[in-house]
């Protein structure tokens, strides 16, 4: 008994220091330590649902495929997230068009493509998007529908599919009649069927119609239909169903898309998968059917196209998502292709109740909105939502990255740019479904990538021209086995390309000539290679369920005889002499199941033989996530992952400077480890909880660009602060961390041409010099600054810091306060914003908490980049500084020039001192502006100088001749009237020079 | 080992906390943080001087003076020239020197942007009768540290209050502020919090964006109950007085 409880008390004590490590370093504390958006939005990505507030067109909201939900204010110009804590695939979005604040939203896409990724049941909002709550479902993985009863809010229907790769009775059509606090399954389906769409009889809500939908996937296979699949009605508000069968296909069905026309609620339209597909009308809510029109628009992919919606005012027009967006202007007899310059694949309609021609659709490629019912679009450049597959990076100094997507092809674009990175600066690589896009590492300009299927082509970005260089079978067959998404991987030389079908291909000359440097690496499992019958009731083999296929490859940086693959059916090879024998090493991982994909390969830089690799076994309904590490090629194995750590998991890197430091992406988001993955860090602050597909660490720039798959692409900065946190729970109070020495130039703000708020705009890097520290506490009492001192000890400038628990960046001034400025009663001057920028050297910072000192220092060094000699840098300086004192001594001048007019007018002394005052008064009108005006104002001494002055501020090398003889003659008639004024000023006024300036000086610091 | 077994009970103590207090509960705390209605109250007027530090190094001086119940004017020096922003509890107006210089009446915009930054007592003092609507929605970090998220809500408008859970001060303050013809989201977090006649007084308020610091009010006196007329928060010219 005592044992008992010693252990009980053990384990609750390991349990709580387990609790309390992971707890020393939380995510929050990572502060601005976070990744940023780069965008783009240029192709944007899939949206899967959207709906417009009837009657207030200019809210919108778009659901994401694996990107949330943006929310537009001003009809599209401009979008917000207002979903990101939550799970970013979305199912449908669903406004109660009676009370518009409330918004019902279903997670999981039901578009159940290869890649599609998955919901956590129903949240509602009820202030417009401010703040969410579950409303419960949370193991339905997937949500197409929802209706609201018409009469009464509290109740409502949510059609489910339900899990796409496993069997499961959380699928159906869902009934609450208490605003989502509980719920019953009406219509269950079975383990394999569920709901996909809904529809309440406007006139009598006990008249319902629901649609039952049969599918499954696997990593090799898709199939649709089954024999309870089809259209159901209830005449009971749904207790109990009938299947329809009036007029409809016999035989097993697929999905079935429904919809009813507001304006005539007994005219209801259904687009059903079949073994012949059709449209089918039924003119008595639903009891009969005819079938109409019969072809592409209802015949292709109907498990990726399935949505018909009815224009509100016009009981003959409907649309019907496909390939092409279609519409009907005769009640589904025949079908047109609209909206032909939108990307294809259309997934959501909204038609504006007052005006037919004013629609709104959601694509693979975004959002467009039409005025003419499609005739001319115009494209939402602003919802930066692409669903990218990888990331590369190259080495240029602002480097870029390259990346391609889903169903929006292969880009490349800056890293960062001044002013933020536009739609514009991307530019287009190549098309089809983009994945791997990969700058060779000796010249950028020369690009591979691929789309599906193991097309691989290769660009050269200079010239424009392109090659196909895809190998080719030499083993007798007709086809390669590609992944979908098939590995093109760069070795550590230039030129060094891996690319792999089932076998593994290598090329020394940038994919001129290849070598086949592997036997079939995969299980070539007959049972998973019947991709050519794929689909069920409606053939699909497009390559997305092409499997047995190598998928992730990795030549080791230390030893480039290793090289490590990963396949999709779960074999983990390596070899160790440059590919003449190979090694499966999968089966000696314990705790992952056989057969589970594996994502990734991520051999050490430290160490031969260590390797960490990701594995997801989704599609077998396995959402669990695996991470294994070895050191010894793979003998033998640790699993990493802890309960910190959700979502199957798609890629590991280790950080090339901190072995402990490890970054993973998983389709719930980006996680980080300080301690070689014992424990994790779920990066939530500003981070979407989207898939995070692909990491690539940018050794140069101390970045890591990420990959999402649903977010487009972002890049954490400034790794090297990472590497330098101390996680331990005996962390000082505050940590300093040296700052890397500035460069001295100028941020170059960059910036757009008044282009409006319609294009999403990527975020840029800092320019700033960056002071990082991490603080144990949150500062929160007393005063709490950092001061930058030459090396004299001379204050130059002191800084707000801030006090956030963890980590915190201060931007540095590094440049003198700006000058005292003469004063003016009538209007601003431009040009003497700051002072001088610090001359080279060794300057010290200190942070003074609450009056505890902690000090390092920064360098300021030349900028060698800029070309400028030392003695033009030196002449710019020093010019600065001439300028810096001249413009002081004026604003002096001026100030005791104002002083004694005011006192002369005060004391009325500028009647018996008439002389004197009009001089003074003269004096001051050729000092400052006096004459009312704005931007177009007068221009006098002050003026003149400090437009001088900001001239040759902004530029760190040589002063032009001109401005230096201009210099002069404003310093000539500095003087000349600052004699003048001390002539006018003596015995009237008792302030000295002197004094006049340490007054106007200490008033500058407050 | 023991010092561990402590701090267990202590984060399990809080966390129990957490999920027991109500709306009423967290406002009496933080009112009493502040240093209690009463002093909160006893205060007439406010002289708040101190610098705006922006990006690049670049610095304004200002010194913002409130009175009860409804006036403000922040007075700032730019370049050798007066910025003024002012409301008298009816007008708002300004004076821009690089629009010219002249004091300049402003629009609706402004006028509820003053009216808010007038309140001496915020949102959690007399809530009721000022037109809030509050409520409680939930706890967030706030730079490491757990605080109460609150709604308010007057005309349609929302904003969220997170009052720290330890301190029970004002960390962050996140609303819509509309400047110059546009609407942007506004994070206020504050700390470095000093007593000012009894009344606890953030001395720095970080303005972001996105959780990035836009701009830094560093506050360096606060006098309260100063004399001041109430003809300073005028348009010039409303009161008779020259400017």
């Amino acid at each position: 008994m005592r044992s008992c409880a010693l252990f009980c008390a053990a384990a609750l004590l390991c349990a709580s220091a387990d609790v309390l490590a992971q707890q020393t370093f939380t995510t929050g504390m990572l502060g601005v330590l976070r990744p940023r958006s780069i965008g783009p939005a240029t192709m944007s990505g899939r949206v899967s649902d959207l709906d417009v507030v009837n009657g207030k067109p200019n809210i919108i909201y778009v659901g994401a495929a694996a990107g949330g939900i943006w929310k537009s204010i001003n009809g599209g110009v401009s979008f917000e997230p207002v979903f990101d804590d939550f799970p970013q695939s979305i199912g449908t979005i669903h406004i109660d068009q009676d009370h518009p604040d409330t918004v019902w939203v279903g997670t999981g896409e039901s578009w159940t493509r290869n890649s599609v990724s998955y919901g956590k049941g129903l949240y509602r909002t009820t202030d417009a998007g401010k703040t969410w709550t579950s409303a419960g479902l949370d193991s339905t993985e997937r949500i197409s529908m929802v209706a609201i009863h018409p009469r009464n809010p509290s109740i409502v229907f949510v059609a489910a599919p339900g899990p796409l790769f496993h069997d499961s009775p959380h699928r159906g059509l869902y009934r609450t009649t208490d605003f989502g606090t509980s719920w019953t399954n009406v219509l269950p389906g079975d383990m394999r069927t569920g709901c996909t769409d809904v529809l309440i009889d406007p006139q009598d809500p006990d008249r319902m119609l629901a649609s039952l939908w049969t599918f499954r996937r696997t990593p090799y296979s898709f199939v649709s239909g089954g024999p309870i699949g089809g259209i159901y009605s209830s005449n009971d508000a749904g207790k109990t169903w009938q299947k329809v069968s009036a007029g409809l296909p016999t035989g097993d069905i697929g999905r079935v898309a429904l919809a009813r026309s507001p304006k005539n609620p007994n005219l209801i339209f259904a687009s059903i998968e079949a073994k012949e597909s059709g449209m089918f009308v039924s003119t008595d809510g639903g009891k009969s059917w005819t079938r109409r029109y019969t072809g592409s628009a209802v015949d292709i992919r109907p498990f990726y196209f399935s949505r018909i919606v009815c224009d509100p005012s016009n009981d003959s027009i409907l649309y019907k998502c496909g390939i092409n967006l279609y519409r009907s202007d005769d009640q589904g007899n025949i079908f047109s292709v609209t909206a032909n310059s939108a990307h294809s694949d259309h997934h959501a309609v909204w038609i504006d109740p007052k005006n037919s021609e004013h629609i709104i659709i959601g694509t693979d490629g975004g959002v467009y909105e039409s005025f003419n019912k499609g005739k001319s679009v115009r494209f939402y450049g602003n919802l930066p939502i692409g669903q990218f597959y990888h990331v590369a990076t190259d080495n240029r100094t602002a480097f870029n990255v390259y990346g391609g997507l889903q169903d929006n092809g292969s880009w490349a674009g800056p890293s960062s740019k001044p002013g933020g990175i536009a739609n514009g600066d991307w530019k287009f690589v190549g098309g089809g479904d983009g994945f791997y896009v990969v700058p060779d590492r000796g010249n950028a300009d020369i690009v591979v990538w691929e789309s599906q299927g193991g097309n691989i082509v290769r660009n050269n970005l200079a010239t424009g021209e392109e090659k196909t260089i895809a190998p080719k079978p030499d083993d007798g067959s007709l086809k390669l086995r590609y992944n979908w998404n098939a590995p093109i991987v760069r070795g550590n030389r230039a030129g060094v390309l891996f690319v792999a079908s089932q076998y593994l291909y290598k090329s020394t000359n940038a994919g001129e000539d290849w070598k086949r440097i592997s036997p079939d690496l995969t299980t070539n499992d007959s049972l998973k290679l019947g991709q050519d019958d794929n689909g069920g009731l409606t053939l699909d083999n497009s390559s997305a369920e092409n499997h047995c296929t190598i998928f992730t490859i990795s030549e080791s940086q230390r030893d480039s005889l290793v090289i490590w693959a990963g396949t999709d059916d779960g074999n983990i090879q390596i070899t160790r002499d440059g590919g003449t024998s190979w090694k499966n090493v999968a089966s000696f991982i314990q705790g992952v199941p056989k057969g589970s994909w594996v994502t990734c390969v991520e051999p050490s830089v430290y160490q031969d033989g260590e390797c960490y690799v990701t594995l997801d076994n989704h599609m077998y309904g396995d959402m669990r996530t695996y991470v294994a590490h070895t050191t010894d090629y793979g003998a033998t194995w640790t699993t990493l992952a802890t309960s910190a750590v959700t979502g199957y998991a798609h890629v590991v890197r280790q950080d090339h400077s901190n072995p402990k430091l490890l970054f993973l992406g998983t389709e719930d988001g980006l996680f980080l480890s300080f301690s070689g993955g014992t424990s994790w860090l779920h990066v939530t602050s500003s981070f979407p909880r989207t898939p995070v597909r692909d990491l690539e660490l940018q050794d140069n720039q101390n970045a890591l660009a990420i990959a999402t798959h649903g977010r487009s692409l972002y890049i954490l900065d400034n790794v090297d602060v990472l590497r330098g946190i101390d996680v331990s729970a005996d962390q000082a109070p505050v940590t300093v961390i040296k700052p890397k020495p500035f460069m001295r130039r100028y941020a170059n703000s960059g910036g757009g041409w008044f282009g409006g708020d319609a294009d999403y705009v990527g975020q840029s890097k800092s320019q700033a010099p960056l002071l990082w520290y991490v603080l144990r506490e949150k500062h929160v009492k007393g005063s709490f600054v950092i001061r930058i001192k030459d090396a004299s000890g001379t204050v130059i400038r002191t800084l707000p810091a801030s006090g956030r628990k963890g980590v915190n960046m201060v931007e540095l001034a590094l440049s003198y306060q700006a000058p005292l400025s003469p004063k003016s009663e009538v209007g601003g001057v431009f040009g003497t914003f700051s002072g001088p920028l610090l001359p080279s050297g060794r300057y010290t910072v200190e942070l003074d908490k609450a009056g505890e000192i902690y000090t390092t220092t920064i360098d300021v060094v030349p900028d060698t980049t800029l070309g400028h000699s030392a003695t033009d840098i030196a002449l710019q300086y020093q010019t600065m500084q001439a300028m810096y004192e001249l413009y002081e001594q004026l604003a002096v001048t001026t100030e005791r020039v104002q002083v004694l007019i005011k006192q002369l007018e005060s004391t009325h002394d500028s009647l018996g001192n008439t002389t004197v005052f009009n001089a003074l008064v003269e004096l001051n009108k050729t000092l400052v502006n006096t004459k009312q005006g704005a931007v177009t104002g007068e221009e006098q001494i002050r003026e003149k100088l400090a437009g001088l002055y900001g001239e040759v501020n902004g530029y760190l090398g040589r002063p032009g001749a001109m401005q230096l003889a201009l210099l002069e003659e404003l310093r000539k008639r500095i003087m000349q009237a600052t004699n003048e004024a001390e002539k006018l000023l003596s015995g009237r006024l008792t302030e000295s020079r002197e004094q006049t300036f340490a007054r106007l000086k200490s008033q500058s610091k407050k | 080992m023991k010092t561990l077994f402590v701090s267990a009970l202590f984060v399990l103590a809080s966390t129990l906390s957490l999920s027991a207090i109500d709306l009423d509960e967290i406002i009496a705390k933080a009112n009493a943080a502040r240093g209690g209605e009463k002093a909160i109250k006893s205060i007439n007027t406010l002289v708040q001087e101190g610098t705006m530090s922006m990006a690049q190094g670049f610095e304004l001086n200002f010194t913002q003076t409130t009175k009860r119940p409804d006036k403000v004017r922040m007075d700032m020096s730019f370049q050798g020239s007066a910025i003024v922003q002012a409301f008298d509890g009816t007008t708002a107006w300004g004076i821009n020197p690089m629009a010219g210089g002249k004091p300049e009446k402003a629009g609706s915009d402004e006028v509820k942007e003053m009216a808010d930054r007038a309140d001496i007592d915020g949102e959690l003092i007399d809530w009721k009768s000022k037109g809030y609507a509050l409520e409680l929605v939930g706890s967030e970090d706030i730079d490491g540290s757990t605080a109460y998220k609150i709604k308010a809500t007057k005309s349609e408008e929302s904003s969220f209050i997170y009052i720290d859970a330890v301190t029970w001060l004002l960390a962050k303050i996140e609303r819509k502020m509309s400047m110059m013809g546009q609407e942007a989201d506004v994070e206020m977090v504050f700390s470095n919090y000093q007593e000012v006649n009894g009344v606890q007084m953030p001395m720095l308020v970080e303005m972001r964006n996105d959780g990035n610091t836009m701009m830094s009010m560093t506050y360096s006196s606060i006098k309260a109950n100063v004399d001041v007329p109430d003809g300073r928060f005028a348009f010039p010219g409303d009161d008779g007085s020259k400017k």
